[in-house]
């Protein structure tokens, strides 16, 4: 079987987190969402994918190759312009010899729900899921086990059974979906819902796991639930006096300075210096090149690469995009609390903050729970910050 | 990385093995070596490319063998380290991608059983191991050794009097292909292509058995796994570039990890780092290179005065080494990307013969340059296959980074925390260089004034010029444009009778001391109505009005811009050549070590 995967997409719901890269390479526990795809369909024995990428492919391009790092074998198509999931699908319609897997490219899928798809009898199968938020996806009913009718956001959910984006198909549906495509139909389960009648789609409600990040808050629950470690794996340096607890990975050339406290699981990507006198409390994500400085507490958060964090700073149940630097004394500390996206009120249970990529946070600075501050921005000493900042934003 | 082969069928497999090892040269190419299963077993291997192994082969016959191209990240390149490996019997050969962690250990409990060691590589334990648990099954043998190893692995195995190759792995790769009466095993799929697109790929603790009769595949465990086979169906060319048109724009879009890579690697250890002369004080720098590597040194000149205050000369190789001898300089830095460039190689040692501590910076771990030099700086860029240097230059200008921070350190000219700084600095680099990336199409964009151009100028100022010295090599280089690279103040000592509305004019107005004099300098140009392409960071809006075409580049610290810019700068030249239809990886004339004087 092959699989095509769809990475073209830009993932703007996801800002500020979308500004520094494609949603699809957004790192959750340091590897990117589409690695975390590539890895299911490998171990399923589906070796042979396309991805369509779109104008930020070089990104994406350079971290696969041609897959062979991954053991799987990679060729491109590209949708040069965002028309939607169904076109991107087209762009590679001279892909698939047979039955092939559709997958989107921005949601992190477990190999089971693959083997699921496999494992079928039938020709065209969906993945469906249970989302405790169903209009935000498309909704699914169905009848014997075959999908009546899938509805793409629709204003109200009469049930909780949504389409994951993830298809198995016949190479002939492609054929089928040129004709509504040219009418200028743009999303993939728009276009397979009109072709219901003729395609008898088997719907399979996955057992494994599923899950998207809408809201940039998200990436910090998906980094601790996929987080597959076991044991202590060190390839940096750790100084003596560091106490280390449960499942622990540090990358190579990353120095622990004495007094760190690492309570597992905890991973620390390469080239960090953390500490000393640092502590890190579960579920934490360290990427790259970060550096932690003395006696901060950083608990159930996820910093990205490049970032630096100055002396007595407090960051809880929150995301630091890459290059952010901290100044002394910042405090995000986490609650229950509304997040705020464009008018809509979103409620969140102990939540800290998220900071957009290139941020200067200057020293005393703090951030309340909820709050999201864009890329690029200077938060000058001592300042507070209670609701959402744009991008480029200065703050008094 | 480094690239294995396996062949069984009923082809010569000399040839089959050199031709195949010949396209995984990209994945390294310092020392090469093959075994063949001639009744006995026969190896032959040698230090340097394939086609230095290639030229001393002797007839080896035989239709099962395996082979092996390297790329040293630890270990020198030698005869003795090169694959495959023998048992101490001889009777069976191994080659191997990967580290085996628990090497020494394994070593230890060979040792006490009388085994006598040839190298003191990785590699070689695991042969022996596998000798040592060979009970007529090599399989076995192979699956049994491999539960004693820790470590990342991909390994090919031959044994006299057998048509057999057995491989295994475990996250390095390796891939089956199918063929008629034939089977191959290689590390990546564009060694195969030309015999086969019928390829199986293994997972991690599989291992397999391949014979002119088949491939038999097998789990951890031993039991047979039935695995169908996927066609591959585009060229060896697309496979090797990952989807990019050409291996320049892969090896620019590569330069946020190889950056990442080289500062990862010394970063940490950077105030001890064992690269300058010990009993004796630096109070003077010199560095040699030539081409590319030779800009790269100009950045450092700036760099290592600006960070440490001590003076810095850089010269060019070929004209360094034919100069009267004045005093002897406490500190020379040889630049050379292969290691082998004939013109440095000569003036390390005249430089080494006037008194002086050397140092290198190279991309190749056991070139040349590493065994003349006192002490060597590596890059990890990894191999680059396009004759233009792109991401070998951006790690010679962390390297000159690194250099400069360590000789500022033991000078006392900066202390722990503006080291701290520093390297806080590099350790966002990577990131900002793949904004740069982000930005790919408005270079695109700004290409077009070159369409017509015969000529250009590249224009900038302290740290900024070299740069531009750079960006107008890699425009002649490979879009075949006659461009020159100037100090924005000499445009007025002559160059600027040549500027007229066809010779595009490319100036860098970044946001340091410099940046007012620069837009003076543009401003003069403008009168004359060339075409002017002004890169600037994201929030200027005074250059506006002056350009023709403006590209953004993200803020950075004025010491570090040298980085963007030459990314943003590469990103240029490779859309102006492509716009041009020009042979971007392969320019006329052009090699891609340059070995002779």
């Amino acid at each position: 079987m092959q699989a095509i995967i769809l990475a073209a997409g830009h993932g703007t719901r996801l800002w500020p987190l979308s500004e520094a890269r494609p949603k699809v390479m957004m790192p959750i526990g340091n590897k990117p969402i589409l690695e975390h795809i590539v890895q299911s369909l490998v171990s399923n024995g589906v070796t042979e994918m396309a991805m369509v990428v779109g104008h930020r492919r070089g990104m994406i391009q350079s971290h696969f190759g041609d897959g062979s790092e991954f053991g799987a074998l990679i060729s491109y198509y590209e949708q040069s312009k965002p028309l939607g999931t169904a076109h991107a699908l087209l762009c590679a319609k001279d892909f698939p010899r047979g039955d092939f897997l559709v997958l989107p490219g921005d949601n992190v899928i477990s190999p089971e729900g693959i083997k699921e798809l496999l494992a079928a009898e039938e020709t065209n199968c969906a993945l469906l899921a249970r989302s405790p938020m169903p209009s935000k996806y498309g909704v699914v009913e169905m009848s014997d086990l075959i999908v009546s009718s899938m509805d793409e956001k629709p204003s109200r959910a009469d049930t909780s059974i949504i389409s994951t984006g993830v298809y198995r198909l016949g190479r002939e549906v492609l054929k089928s979906m040129e004709g509504p495509v040219s009418d200028g139909s743009t999303g993939l389960t728009d276009v397979l819902s009109s072709l219901l009648p003729e395609l008898s789609m088997r719907g399979i409600i996955t057992r494994g796991t599923w899950c998207d990040a809408v809201y940039p808050w998200d990436v910090i629950d998906m980094s601790s639930r996929f987080v597959s470690l076991d044991g202590q794996s060190v390839a940096g340096r750790v100084e003596s006096g560091v106490v280390m607890k449960g499942a622990v990975e540090i990358g190579e050339g990353t120095r622990i300075r004495a007094g760190c406290y690492i309570e597992g699981p905890v991973i620390i990507g390469k080239g960090c210096d953390i500490g000393p006198h640092v502590a890190l409390s579960p579920v934490s994500i360290i990427g790259d090149n970060v550096s932690i400085s003395s006696f901060s507490h950083i608990s159930g958060s996820v910093l990205l690469s490049g970032s630096s964090i100055d002396s007595h700073c407090h960051i809880s149940r929150s995301l630091i995009d890459s290059n952010v630097q901290v100044g002394p004394h910042f405090c995000s500390a986490s609650r229950n609390a509304y997040g705020r996206v464009k008018e809509d009120l979103i409620p969140l249970n102990d939540i800290g903050c998220v900071i957009g990529s290139n941020t200067e946070v200057g020293g005393g600075v703090s951030v309340s729970p909820g709050a999201v501050v864009g890329t690029h921005c200077r938060l000058r000493d001592g300042t507070t910050v209670r609701e959402n900042i744009t991008d480029r934003s200065e703050v008094y | 990385m480094c690239g294995l082969i396996g062949y069984s069928g009923p082809r010569d497999v000399s040839e089959v093995l050199l031709d195949s090892l010949k396209k995984l040269e990209y994945r390294g190419y310092d020392s090469a070596g093959m075994a063949t299963v001639n009744g006995h077993l026969e190896v032959h291997k040698e230090k340097g490319e394939i086609s230095v192994m290639e030229k001393s082969m002797p007839w080896m016959e035989g239709n099962t063998g395996i082979g092996h191209t390297r790329w040293a990240t630890c270990g020198a390149p030698s005869w003795k380290n090169a694959h495959p490996f023998l048992s101490q019997d001889r009777r069976i050969a191994l080659v191997h991608n990967g580290i085996i962690e628990n090497h020494n250990q394994i070593r230890k409990g060979l040792l006490e059983n009388g085994t006598v060691f040839d190298s003191q590589t990785d590699t070689e334990v695991l042969v022996h191991l596998i000798s040592q648990y060979h009970n007529g099954d090599l399989h076995a043998a192979v699956r049994r050794a491999l539960e004693d190893v820790r470590g990342t692995y991909s390994i090919a195995v031959v044994e006299e009097f057998s048509d057999e190759v057995v491989v295994a792995r475990k996250e390095s790769p390796l891939v089956l292909g199918l063929g008629l009466n034939e089977n191959f095993a290689a590390s990546d799929v564009t060694a195969l292509l030309e015999y086969t697109s019928d390829v199986v790929y293994m997972e991690d603790g599989e291992s397999a058995v391949i014979s002119p009769r088949g491939i038999s595949l097998h789990g951890a465990d031993g039991s047979v796994i039935d695995r169908p086979s996927s066609k591959v169906e585009w060229s060896m060319e697309e496979a090797r570039k990952g989807g990019f048109e050409h291996y320049m724009l892969k090896e620019i879009f590569e330069q946020p990890r190889s950056i990442s890579e080289t500062i990862i690697s010394y970063i940490d250890e950077l105030e001890t780092l064992e690269i300058l002369p010990s009993r004796r004080k630096v109070d003077s720098v010199k560095i040699l290179a030539c081409g590319t590597s030779y800009n790269a040194g100009l950045v450092g000149k700036y760099v290592i005065e600006e960070l440490s205050g001590i003076p810095v000369q850089v010269e060019i190789a070929s004209e360094y080494r034919y100069t009267t001898k004045t005093n002897r300089c406490s500190l020379v830095v040889l630049i050379t990307q292969s290691g082998e460039t004939a013109d440095t190689l000569a003036a390390c040692r005249e430089a080494k013969e006037r008194g002086s501590y050397t140092l290198a910076i190279t991309n190749v771990v056991g070139s040349s340059i590493t065994r003349e030099a006192d002490a060597v700086l590596f890059t990890k860029a990894g191999p680059e296959i396009s004759v233009a240097a792109t991401k070998t230059y951006t790690a010679q200008l962390i390297a000159v980074y690194l250099l400069g921070a360590r000789l500022a350190y033991t000078s006392r000219a900066m202390g722990e925390e503006e080291m701290r700084i520093i390297k806080a600095s590099l350790r966002a680099l990577p990131n900002k260089v793949s904004e740069v990336l982000d930005r790919a199409q408005s270079l695109q964009a700004a290409a077009g004034i070159f369409r017509d151009a015969t000529s250009a100028f590249f224009i900038g100022r302290n740290r900024n010029f070299p740069s531009m010295l750079e960006g107008a090599l890699k425009l002649k280089e490979i879009s075949y444009v006659h461009a020159e690279g100037y100090a924005a103040g000499e445009l007025k000592h002559g160059p600027l009778a040549l500027l007229d509305e066809s010779t595009p004019l490319v100036a860098a107005c970044l946001d340091d001391h410099t940046y007012d004099k620069m837009v003076s300098n543009v401003s003069e140009v403008a009168a004359r109505g060339s075409p002017i392409l002004i890169i600037a960071t994201d929030d200027n809006e005074e250059c506006e009005t002056l350009a023709d075409h403006i590209v953004r580049v993200p803020p950075i610290e004025p010491l570090f811009s040298p980085v963007t810019l030459a990314v943003a700068l590469q990103l240029l030249s490779y859309y102006v050549a492509k716009e041009r239809g020009m042979p971007i990886d392969k320019p006329r004339n052009l090699a891609k070590s340059v070995t002779v004087e």
